[in-house]
């Protein structure tokens, strides 16, 4: 898609302006049903349109991406405009920077048209999270895009958008672009700059695309990617992933983990996964069955080392600085610095959110830090061991995206350790920090809907390219 | 019949006041239920044994990255739309309770 637009922008088939225009009314038309947006720029991404037009009509050349509108996650920042986390404690809080990947994006003139929706701070599975409203599946509107990135995948999978970026920690790129029917990327940890994210897991979290294709997610992770000396976590890296995009199968080694194909699996989805497997096989690429040792104990090691460092980063929440604060309201019953703490973070928090910090505080608190927090960090260590061992013999692992499709809105939302269940399959590449891509697998019929099932592939590490190139080869064969 | 627990609802109370949230009785509750339930679920992970590896650092990020120890923002912009955001201020302080 975001060839096509560029092309068109470059013919003047169509103007910067004519096509930002194009979006915003999709968006004011469907975004009500939606509710993908938390909020929508409308006058300065017209104006930044306009530039771009000036830009055109002078007969300058313009990037790929350049005067074509996408959405960002609501967690990242962009100066001088709301970034709230989909939280009440940054519910009026403007970002007086920009983030990394913003800074990049306004060199080649992105034209952003809003922040979209997200569990509180990225943590949850389906969206409903969120201090404010709850997205919708365009597929189906009575179920969940996915989370936390689920406004970005909706957003781009209702068509108000050509590209979103969203953020990743334990799936939330992956899975709702998996629910959503498109494409989303995680990049290896260290490939885009975390500068300007909301920091949730900073082991964990990287900022991915969410596209329509393949291709666009190329595109994107070319301009976002690189090292950033804000982000110390970065590193420089030289791939142009889109001048070496091309389909691949032949003579690839898939890796299938036998532990991932059995109990849990929705019996569906397990049967789109196995054809696409037997497709692969039929197009010449080795089908290889893999052991990863310690793979269970991935969530495990994510849900107690994540909660530790969600406790620690939301710390500077604290009614203090910036954000909700006790001490600023009229009938405050704050009768020390210690109660505004208590406080603020007691009304800014969601019971998802309260519910990490406690027990991320919990795990590294004295007498249980060595259980918990220091055993996961040695199983992490082992984890990422299998995983160099077996990308001695595969050049990428496929998995399903999640366990089942979209779940109805509320179905989850009873027993939070149900809803974690299901970034069974994500988890794993954010605990070996490797690089994971989910794409459109084929759809599984629920009444009169058609429900998109994802499949993932996760790559060695730095290897974004093969997955983008087998992802491609799925793409057109399918 | 009284079950071990993994947590007690008064862990969670110490917890939740080192954490700097309040929580009344009756999210004490519902957290002492829902932690407990996700440690248990995860305990398994403090069997695994511990194995000598080499570590796998992904990239090659041995040393820190440093950088001088000096403001660098002197944008006063900038400085002034950080102020904009203190819940309380007092010229170009930012006004807090009384920490001692």
């Amino acid at each position: 898609m975001i060839k096509e637009l560029h092309e068109k922008l470059k013919n003047k088939e169509i103007s910067s302006v004519e096509l930002t225009e194009k979006y915003l009314n999709k968006i004011e038309e469907k975004d009500k049903n939606l509710d993908a947006f938390l909020s929508v720029h409308k006058k300065s991404a017209l104006k930044k349109a306009a530039e771009v037009d000036q830009k055109i009509s002078k007969g300058e050349n313009i990037e790929i991406l350049e005067g074509i509108p996408c959405a960002m996650k609501d967690n990242i920042c962009i100066e001088g405009r709301k970034t709230t986390a989909a939280s009440k404690i940054l519910e009026n809080y403007i970002a007086p920077y920009d983030a990394g990947v913003i800074k990049k994006l306004k060199k080649v003139n992105s034209i952003f048209i809003g922040k979209t929706n997200l569990d509180e701070f990225a943590m949850g599975a389906s969206t409903e999270n969120s201090a404010f409203k709850v997205t919708k599946n365009p597929h189906d509107e009575s179920r969940v895009p996915g989370g936390s990135s689920g406004g970005a995948a909706a957003a781009v999978a209702g068509g108000l958008a050509p590209w979103a970026l969203g953020s990743d920690t334990g799936g939330s790129i992956r899975q709702p672009a998996g629910f959503c029917g498109v494409v989303g990327l995680k990049p290896t940890y260290g490939r885009v700059s975390r500068y300007g994210l909301l920091a949730m897991a900073s082991s964990y979290d990287q900022i991915g695309p969410l596209t329509n294709s393949v291709e666009d997610a190329a595109i994107v992770l070319d301009a976002i990617s690189g090292k950033d000396e804000k982000d110390n976590t970065t590193v420089k890296t030289e791939e142009y992933f889109l001048n070496n995009l091309k389909p691949e199968l032949k003579g690839k080694k898939i890796g299938v983990v036998k532990e991932f194909m059995g109990e849990g699996l929705d019996e569906k989805v397990k049967k789109i996964v196995e054809e696409k497997i037997k497709w692969a096989k039929s197009k010449g690429a080795e089908i290889i069955e893999v052991n990863l040792p310690h793979i269970s104990q991935a969530m495990a090691v994510y849900y107690l080392m994540m909660p530790a460092e969600v406790s620690s980063n939301l710390a500077r929440l604290d009614g203090i600085k910036y954000g909700l604060s006790d001490a600023a309201l009229k009938d405050s019953q704050s009768k020390n610095i210690l109660d505004v703490y208590f406080n603020s973070r007691k009304m800014g928090f969601g019971p998802e959110v309260k519910r990490r910090i406690i027990l991320g505080t919990y795990v590294l608190s004295a007498g249980y830090y060595d259980a918990y927090y220091k055993k996961s960090q040695k199983v992490r260590e082992l984890i990422k061991t299998d995983f160099k061992k077996i990308f001695d013999e595969v050049d990428v692992v496929l998995t399903p995206t999640s366990p089942t499709p979209a779940f109805k809105i509320g179905e989850k939302t009873e027993n939070p350790l149900e809803m974690y269940l299901s970034d069974i399959f994500t988890v794993s590449a954010n605990v070996a920090m490797l690089p994971g891509i989910s794409l459109p697998g084929g759809s599984v019929e629920e009444g009169s809907k058609k429900l998109p099932v994802g499949i993932q592939l996760i790559g060695k590490w730095w290897d974004e390219q093969n997955i983008l190139n087998i992802s491609q080869a799925f793409e057109q064969g399918a | 019949m009284t079950e071990k627990q993994i947590i007690s609802k008064e862990q969670i109370k110490k917890t939740a006041q080192l954490a700097r949230i309040n929580i009344n009785e009756q999210e004490e509750e519902k957290f002492t239920k829902e932690i407990g339930a996700i440690l248990e679920y995860f305990k398994d992970i403090s069997e695994v044994e511990d194995q000598e590896i080499e570590k796998i650092d992904h990239y090659d990020l041995q040393k820190n990255q440093l950088r001088r120890d000096e403001a660098r923002e002197k944008d006063e912009e900038k400085k002034e739309n950080i102020r904009k955001q203190f819940p309380k201020r007092k010229d170009d302080y930012l006004d807090v309770k009384a920490v001692l």
